[in-house]
This record gives structure tokens, sequence and C-alpha cells, in this order.
């Protein structure tokens, strides 16, 4: 009788760690998709991310060192939205991503300010003496992108995974104010 | 020696077959027939023997005055397509533009199919491609252009 009632804990143990392990459910994604002039919206889980790293080359040093760090991550997700005018999505749509990573694990680490609007934070999960994930949003008068990178990355290596995988071309932005904070 | 043909000929029948009844479904859902392209059997042929840019195999099915909607082309795509499909790219515009693209690996190919909805017009496209060969197109790809 105990037997099946462990296997039931145990499977609802995987469950709950495989959701963990899943992208952001985030319902301001909804209202700003359907206000947005386009959308796009990148998943790839661990058996895509090995697939997709296949097609880098080995010869290629970038290329190369992108491969090495993506056989680590469990996941990308991207979703991006631009807009046709600025003020298309409002502060608490951002606010409802913000809110998501106030859950325990979740620190901002970056937060980019600058004169045109292009703000730019970054959270990082930590997981043990490692960090578990990676999350950066990019905030611009019309454009918002949300970047979930799931498994074990340094903030540096970001630079190295920016125009692979989906993952916008990030570009240090001439920043007005700078603060870091653990 | 028939057996052995048969081995060899059943999982390209059986791949032919999944895309056919995806336009099938697509065309019951839809209402609208895939055009006819003219010599594509012959494209197919050179794609299977040359292998251009690692692909070996190319299937195509166009919709014209396919009368769906953005959304609609989205989920009547998704349950097209099926569960053995992973989307992994979709962009959609105001317009109703979609674009989706899924992926499915089999051995040391890929299968990519790429469904894409412009105003009336619908497309399918399926492509199976070894990586390997592909990123050696694209290098020699880029020594020739740098040299």
């Amino acid at each position: 009788m105990k037997q099946p009632f462990l296997k039931l804990i145990m499977v609802g143990l995987s469950l709950s760690c495989l959701c963990a392990a899943e992208e952001f459910k985030i319902p301001a994604m909804d209202r700003m998709a359907a206000r947005a002039k386009e959308t796009v919206d990148v998943t790839l889980d661990q058996s895509m991310l090995q697939l997709a790293s296949g097609f880098l080359s080995k010869d290629d040093p970038d290329e190369a060192k992108v491969k090495k760090l993506v056989a680590k991550l469990k996941g990308i997700y991207v979703r991006s939205f631009e807009f046709s005018k600025e003020g298309e999505y409002s502060a608490s749509d951002v606010e409802a991503f913000r809110a998501q990573l106030k859950q325990p694990g979740w620190s901002r680490i970056v937060g980019v300010k600058s004169v045109n609007g292009e703000n730019t934070e970054i959270y990082v999960l930590k997981s043990g003496d490692q960090l578990g994930g990676l999350v950066v949003l990019a905030i611009e008068p019309k454009e918002f992108t949300f970047v979930h990178i799931d498994g074990p990355i340094n903030p540096e290596d970001l630079s190295e995974l920016s125009g692979h995988m989906g993952i916008p071309e990030i570009v240090k932005p001439k920043a007005k104010a700078e603060k870091k904070e653990e | 020696m028939r057996r052995l043909a048969l081995l060899l000929v059943l999982p390209c029948l059986l791949r032919a077959g999944e895309f056919d009844w995806m336009t099938r479904e697509f065309a019951r859902q839809s209402g609208t027939q895939p055009l006819h392209i003219p010599f594509f059997g012959l494209a197919r042929f050179v794609i299977g023997v040359a292998h251009p840019a690692g692909a070996h195999d190319l299937r195509l099915a166009v919709f014209e005055h396919a009368n769906v909607g953005g959304e609609q082309f989205s989920r009547m795509a998704d349950s097209t397509v099926g569960q053995d499909w992973k989307p992994i790219v979709r962009v959609r515009d105001s317009s109703g533009e979609v674009s989706n693209i899924y992926v499915q690996p089999g051995g040391k190919r890929v299968r990519v199919l790429i469904a894409t909805r412009d105003q009336n017009e619908v497309v399918f496209v399926e492509v199976s491609i070894k990586p390997s060969e592909l990123m050696k197109f694209v290098d020699d790809q880029r020594r020739n252009h740098h040299a």
C-alpha cells in the first residue's frame, strides 16, 4: 500500500522539478502580444539546445565557445514584442515580469538606465554556490524583450550567447546611471 | 533483394506520407487545395542526389486564397503538425503574418518544418538536413566570401 503512495510522491516531486525548469508563465505576455506590431517567441528546451548546438561549428572559435556554454543549459526562452508607437505597453506590464523575479532565489544584479529610455535589467537565480539561471529584461520605448536562460550560466557568458539561439545582440547602451545590487 | 529495397524505400515513403497527411489535413480544415508546382518532383530528385547545403529532402505545399486568420492559422498549424514536431520559433505581426518553425530530430538528420501565412497565402516547407553538412556549407561560403 505504501509503495504506490511513494511512487505518487516521486512522480509529484519530479513533475514539480519539471515545472520549475519550465519557462515563466506571465499573463502580461498575452496582453503585450495582443498590442504588439510583431512578436517573436523562441523556445529551446534542453533537447532542442543539443540539437541547435549541432548547427554550431567547432572550427569557428566564437561558435565553439557558444557550443560549450549551451551544453550545460536546460533551456533558452525568448519573448520579444515590438510596438508601432510608444506607450503601447504600460509600466504595470513590466512590473508583472519583475514580480515573477521577486521569488526566492532571484536577485537583480544589474540595472542600466540610458537617456533615450533603453533600460536593461539582469536577474540571476542562485542555486547553491552556482547560478542556476539568468533573466534579461530589455525595456525600450517601442520594444520589450524578455530572455530566460535556464541552467548554469555566468552573466559574463551572456555576451558569448548574444546573437545566438534567438538571443538578441546585446549592445551595451550608453549608460547614464548604472547600479549594481547584490 | 526485394525486401532490402522495400526496407530502404519504406522510411522515405512514411516521411512523405506524413507531410502529405499534414497538407491534406490543412486542406480539409481550411477548405483550400494545395497548388500544383510544375517540375517540383525534379527539384526533389536533384536535392535527393546532390544534397545541397546538407539538405536531403524537400517538401513544399502552397495554398493560395486560404481564408484563415493569423491566430486561426497558428492553431491549425499546431494541430496539423502534431506533437512529434517541437515548435521552436513563432513570429507573428499585427498584419496577420505568421511564421512558425517546428523541428523533429531524427538520428543524424534534423527535419525542419516551416509554416507561414502571409495575407491569404499559406506555405508549408519541410526540409531534412544534416547539421554538420549545413555548417560545412556555411563555413565554405564564408571562406569563399573572405577569399
